[in-house]
């Protein structure tokens, strides 16, 4: 039959569409209605539903359910060759009685590419349409552009429809978490992590935009004495638009995102210093989980020292792939042989220069921008589309870690973080794990 | 054929010179199709009597494409001329130039071509030249384009921007035939005309002055021609025609880059730019000659042109109609709301062919949501089912990239690009497939491809024009897909073999498609059979040329997908099929296999195959009839085929009290064997499950997934939409019926939902 069968592999990253989408579902109460076909609709659905499982459909695929086809979330106005022609307002209309007849308390309305070309003016329909609750409108998502754009665009479409009193008094050691999205792996574990470390020095998370916070905590936004960019890829603008706009401090910690023990150590003392909090609390903590975590390490690489010494192969945003790698090989001794920045606009930020002077220093500047699949690392740490194709190209699916999107389809019902020190403890266990079924 | 497009600025009076032109060449025996493209739709008006006709675009949204006929929205006007109005949608909504996309298409679709029409004349709006508009630029539509003017300047403006989109149309060389110049009486008029059309190197080939006439011939609903044939315009209209239809000289566009035309119309600079192209002048059928000896000599029909008349009208013009040639998918067949896209369909099908690529032309969303789909499918296949991956890997997408910025000015270029790159040093195929933006933008796709594979060593090159769900659903793009493949692969001169069969039409996306297929596989090879080409999946090119070697054909689902392909193959190819799909179920499958071994004479391995699996059939049966003889079952399923639920339930003795079957968005049609033995509800409606369920009180119901505030305290079992193929799969369902019947009809986490 087929002899023909070189090895390839599917390297299609989302783009600002999934952003915005993903961004907009991570509010809780609110409805994200996909105003174009059907088509642009069904896996955004179901990474939602994975990620933040919240509604039961009426009757799964059943499609003669108006807008919502037997998925729980984001209804579609099913736009189809007529509608390019001749416009859909009425659809949209009809979409925005029925969803917010079950009561959220927003409505994001986003233009699929075909439905952002032919112009349909959103806020006019929404307008015409009577309904009560506020719809934020995205005309143009960020088309071939990164997820981390359309996810900073959507959310500044909120703050903008939201109209949030700038006037608002701001209560010290109050925070807002910014670049932190449904599509991270483990968000809400990562939040909870984030949440409980600041908690330890007082600090208050008043919101995480696009990460579970409902409306009602959009709405403390001016309220917070800073502005912190979790993954600066997503987060750094909003950052300095929140602090331009309520006033406060943008926080963009050095480290990156808080991935491994120091990154989490560094992390904590710039927004204690910025939120001006003792950040000893939450430092001691951290200790503690380091305490524990190298304990179990002493005992697990006493026989062959694994995992120091095994190879590594990470794809993500400067922001997140900087923190790795220095945890990855200054505190479990595992080298980096291929590091890949996903989106190619992002190869000239700050971040990834950072990222490839760390390369540098540590002797494996070859590892930059090496394709994983040729690197053969004995891990994989990257979204969920290439973590799954990890075992084609040799990397067992243990040693595969999913950092975004995820899609090996594990069921987490335990909170799990990747991000402070429990997100540290749960990688290691992930690569202890997998070290053990290795050897 | 000759084919003609006249674009001006709205309400410049193109549709009046085109109602005309086509009026004279009818009249002296042309056989004419004109073709408005203006939402304004009234192009044809004075060509039908001042009616206004059903346009195209309303006629492609009341119906279904099965129903669609050609005489529906062509009609015969004066002097025999065949009229079309593609309509539009209303100002300021909607995309009107997608809608002159549709319009060309649909009228392909209809087999307009067939017509034999000597002329083609495209009226077109040229204020917004957007890739819509623009079809009749392209190379397969207008040959010749004039562009009708007045002297004011926002119409000389939208004249050099028709001039600007032409020349990106230019690629076989130069196609602009002049400039018609339609009087408003201005002062200074004809002095700014003429210094445009010097200045942008072209003739003034009609000159048609203000006139009573025109406004006379408008009230009684006639062209000037019909109206008041003895005028001096229609004489001119006459002397037009004429040049039109020999062949006049064509010109290269040339138009004046922004700024310098407000100078040229008011006389400011009299000097050409220099910006304009070097050689820009005249290759085709006007020479260099033609262009200087007439650059600042505009030519007008007060000339007097010499030559000889036309040919004379033929007896009686009677137009066929021929059938429409479309595969179409249940959705598009019956307008209902769309399941997916076209592209995805299309791409997951090309992603099937693992020495091809595929190139997405459109935004990375797309390729993303597309590679995504399979990914997902691979993943759940492994996962559900232990398959390990595909060897080949996850099949290779790429993409064109298409930004806002692309989707405004177009993305023929961006695509260009990508298609170089992608096809640099490969021989095996690449198949572009067009999303909905390139689909609305109308980027000519086509003419890229052809273009790029013009050069020597490159690969072959496939467009599949999905344009998102423009041209339909999910299963739209599969088939349209399938039935491009075919067409340019499936080598006719191949003979049958003995032993080979193919397989046709599996479910793509199904995680159980390899399980199925790697047992409707071993089921083959113990009768000596082998599988030639699996049409389309995890196949090669060479594969789908040596279809014909496959002697039957093996359909994998029998649903409203699967028969159209069917018939395609069947009608197009001469393929020839078993006539019933892999079979579910004990009866279907050993009638299969009868069939299989009367096809290929293998009767005795047959008897033993189907002997085997009886007695293992019997012997379950036998085991669970006991525990589940006499139970009561109800049935609310979407599947249109549970024979193979039934055959097992009546085996083992259990009792069918209703078998719904649901409305489904794959299937229209219903029928079983069991027809007057079972009670039937066909179609069953949703809101009577609860209703049955407390009036039958069932042991166990049937059904896909279960649905909000169901009746608490019924047992229910799920019926896979696509169920495992083979003897025992309703043994498989009755083991899992029989230990529901000994669990609690709840579990206990229901309660806290
Ligand atoms: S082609 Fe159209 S419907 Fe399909 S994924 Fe792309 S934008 Fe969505």
């Amino acid at each position: 039959m087929c002899n023909h069968q070189p090895v390839s592999c599917n390297t299609v990253q989302p783009d600002g569409l999934t952003g915005a989408i993903l961004a907009l579902e991570g509010i809780e109460d609110a409805a994200v209605i996909l105003h174009g076909p059907t088509g642009c609709r069904g896996h955004h659905c179901s990474l939602s539903e994975r990620a933040f499982p919240r509604d039961i459909p009426d009757e799964r695929l059943n499609f003669f359910e108006p807008f919502y086809f037997g998925q729980p979330r984001i209804p579609a106005t099913g736009l189809d060759g007529d509608d390019f022609v001749f416009g859909a307002a009425e659809k949209l209309r009809k979409a925005l009685a029925t969803v917010a007849a079950r009561g959220p308390a927003l409505i994001a309305v986003i233009n699929t590419p075909g439905a952002a070309l032919i112009g349909e003016d959103l806020r006019r329909i929404a307008f015409d349409s009577g309904i009560a609750v506020p719809v934020a409108g995205i005309d143009m998502p960020a088309l071939s552009r990164s997820m981390a754009e359309g996810y900073e665009q959507a959310i500044a479409a909120v703050l903008d429809t939201l109209d949030l009193n700038p006037a608002c008094r701001r209560r010290p050691k109050t925070v807002t978490l910014l670049g932190l999205s449904i599509a991270h792996h483990h968000w809400a574990g990562s939040i909870e992590e984030i949440r409980r470390l600041l908690a330890l020095s007082r600090i208050e998370v008043v919101c995480a935009p696009g990460a579970g916070s409902p409306v009602g905590a959009w709405k403390r936004i001016p309220e917070a004495a800073c502005h912190v960019a979790v993954h600066a890829e997503y987060g750094e603008q909003l950052a300095w638009r929140l602090a331009e706009r309520f006033g406060g401090t943008a926080v963009v910690p050095r480290c990156g995102a808080p991935f491994g023990f120091t990154a989490t150590e560094e992390w904590l003392r710039e927004v204690a210093e910025a939120a001006g909090a003792d950040p000893a609390p939450a430092l001691a903590a951290v200790k503690a989980v380091r305490r524990r975590v190298a304990c179990v390490l002493s005992r697990i690489t006493t026989l062959t020292g694994a995992p120091k010494g095994l190879t590594c192969s990470i794809q993500a945003d400067a922001s997140t792939a900087l923190p790795l790698v220095r945890f990855l090989y200054e505190y479990l001794g595992i080298l980096p042989v291929s590091v890949e920045i996903p989106d190619e606009a992002q190869a000239n930020s700050h971040w990834a220069a950072r990222l490839g002077l760390a390369l540098t220093r540590m002797g494996c500047a070859d590892a930059w921008q090496t394709p994983w699949q040729n690197a053969r690392a004995d891990f994989l740490l990257a979204d969920g589309c290439r973590a799954v194709q990890g075992p084609i190209f040799g990397i067992p699916a243990d040693c595969c870690i999913e950092l975004v999107l995820p899609m090996s389809g594990c069921v987490d019902l335990t909170p799990k973080a990747l991000l402070g020190a429990e997100g540290t403890a749960l990688l290691v266990e992930k690569i202890v794990n997998a070290v053990s079924g290795m050897l | 054929m000759k084919r003609i497009a006249v674009y001006g600025k709205g309400g410049i009076g193109k549709s009046t010179l085109s109602a005309n032109i086509s009026a004279a060449l009818g009249l002296v025996g042309q056989r004419v199709l004109q073709v408005g493209c203006d939402p304004k739709q009234d192009s044809t008006r004075l060509l039908l009597g001042g009616r206004t006709m059903a346009t195209a675009l309303d006629y492609l949204r009341r119906t279904p494409p099965v129903g669609r006929r050609l005489d529906a929205v062509l009609h015969t006007g004066f002097a025999g001329v065949s009229c079309v109005e593609a309509g539009g949608p209303e100002p300021g909504v909607g995309c009107a130039g997608r809608g002159i996309l549709s319009t060309f298409e649909l009228l392909d679709q209809l087999g307009i071509e067939q017509l034999d029409h000597d002329f083609v004349l495209y009226d077109v709006l040229g204020d917004v030249v957007c890739g819509g508009f623009a079809v009749p630029l392209r190379n397969e539509y207008a040959q010749v384009v004039f562009i009708v003017t007045s002297g004011e300047f926002m119409s000389l403006y939208a004249a050099n921007n028709i001039l600007r989109g032409i020349r990106n149309y230019e690629g076989q060389g130069p196609r602009v035939g002049g400039i018609l110049f339609n009087e408003r009486g201005l002062e200074n008029e004809a002095g700014r005309v003429e210094r445009f059309a010097g200045a942008v190197k072209l003739p003034v080939v009609g000159r048609f002055p203000r006139s009573e006439y025109f406004s006379e011939a408008e009230r009684l609903g006639k062209t000037v021609v019909e109206a008041f044939p003895e005028s001096e315009l229609a004489e001119r209209f006459r002397r037009l025609a004429w040049l039109v239809a020999h062949d006049p000289s064509r010109f290269s566009a040339c138009p004046l880059p922004a700024g310098e035309l407000e100078r040229v119309v008011h006389g400011i600079c009299r000097e050409r730019h220099a910006e304009v192209e070097a050689g820009a002048g005249s290759t085709g059928s006007g020479t260099q000659r033609d262009i200087a000896s007439r650059e600042h000599q505009p030519v007008t029909t007060g000339e007097s042109i010499p030559g000889s008349p036309l040919p004379p009208h033929p007896a009686g013009v009677s137009l066929p109609i021929p059938p429409p040639r479309r595969y179409s998918s249940k959705g598009v067949r019956t307008q209902s709301v769309l399941f997916g896209c076209a592209f995805n369909g299309a791409t997951h099908t090309v992603m099937q062919i693992r020495n091809g690529v595929t190139l997405v032309h459109g935004p990375r969303s797309c390729a993303y949501l597309s590679s995504q789909g399979v990914l997902s499918t691979a993943r759940r296949m492994r996962d559900q089912y232990g398959n390990r991956w595909d060897a080949g890997g996850i099949p290779e997408v790429r993409c064109s990239h298409m930004d806002e910025h692309t989707v405004i000015f177009g993305g023929n270029s961006g695509l260009e690009e990508a298609v170089r790159r992608v096809a640099s040093g490969r021989d095996d195929p690449l198949f572009v497939v067009t999303t909905c933006a390139s689909g609305i933008i109308g980027d000519d796709a086509r003419l890229v491809l052809k273009n790029a594979s013009t050069g020597n060593g490159a690969p072959p090159m496939v467009l599949i024009p999905a344009d998102g769900d423009i041209t339909g659903d999910y299963m739209q793009g599969v088939l349209d897909a399938m039935r491009l493949v075919a067409e340019e692969w499936i080598d006719p001169g191949i003979e049958p073999e003995a032993d080979a069969v193919n397989i046709v039409a599996e479910k793509n996306l199904a995680a159980n498609t390899e399980e199925n297929f790697e047992a409707v596989r071993s089921l083959l090879k113990s009768m000596g059979l082998r599988v030639n080409c699996r049409f389309i999946r995890r196949c090669t090119t060479n594969e789908i040329a040596g279809f014909n070697r496959g002697s039957l054909n093996l359909l994998a689902v029998d649903d409203a997908f699967g028969r159209v392909v069917r018939d395609f193959l069947e009608n197009r190819h001469g393929a020839t099929f078993a006539s019933s799909p892999f079979p579910v179920g004990f009866q279907a499958t050993s009638e299969w296999i009868e069939e299989l071994a009367r096809h290929f004479h293998k009767t005795n391995e047959a008897e033993e195959i189907i002997e085997r699996h009886r007695a293992v059939y019997e012997a379950s049966v036998a085991a669970l009839r006991p525990a589940l003889e006499g139970k009561r079952i109800l049935i609310a399923v979407r599947n249109h085929c549970i024979d193979w639920v039934l055959e097992t339930a009546l085996d083992l003795g259990m009792v069918i009290l209703k078998a719904g079957i649901l409305e489904s968005a794959w299937d229209d049609t219903f029928h079983s064997r069991y027809e007057g033995r079972v009670p039937f509800v066909f179609p069953y409606a949703r809101e009577q499950r609860d209703e049955d369920m407390r009036a039958f009180d069932p042991d166990l119901t049937l059904i896909n997934y279960p649905w909000r505030n169901m009746p608490e305290g019924f047992r229910f079992d799920h019926i896979p939409v696509c169920p495992d193929v083979g003897f025992l799969a309703g043994i498989a369902s009755a083991g899992r019926w029989l230990r529901l019947m000994k669990l609690p009809a709840r579990e206990g986490w229901r309660r806290d939902v």
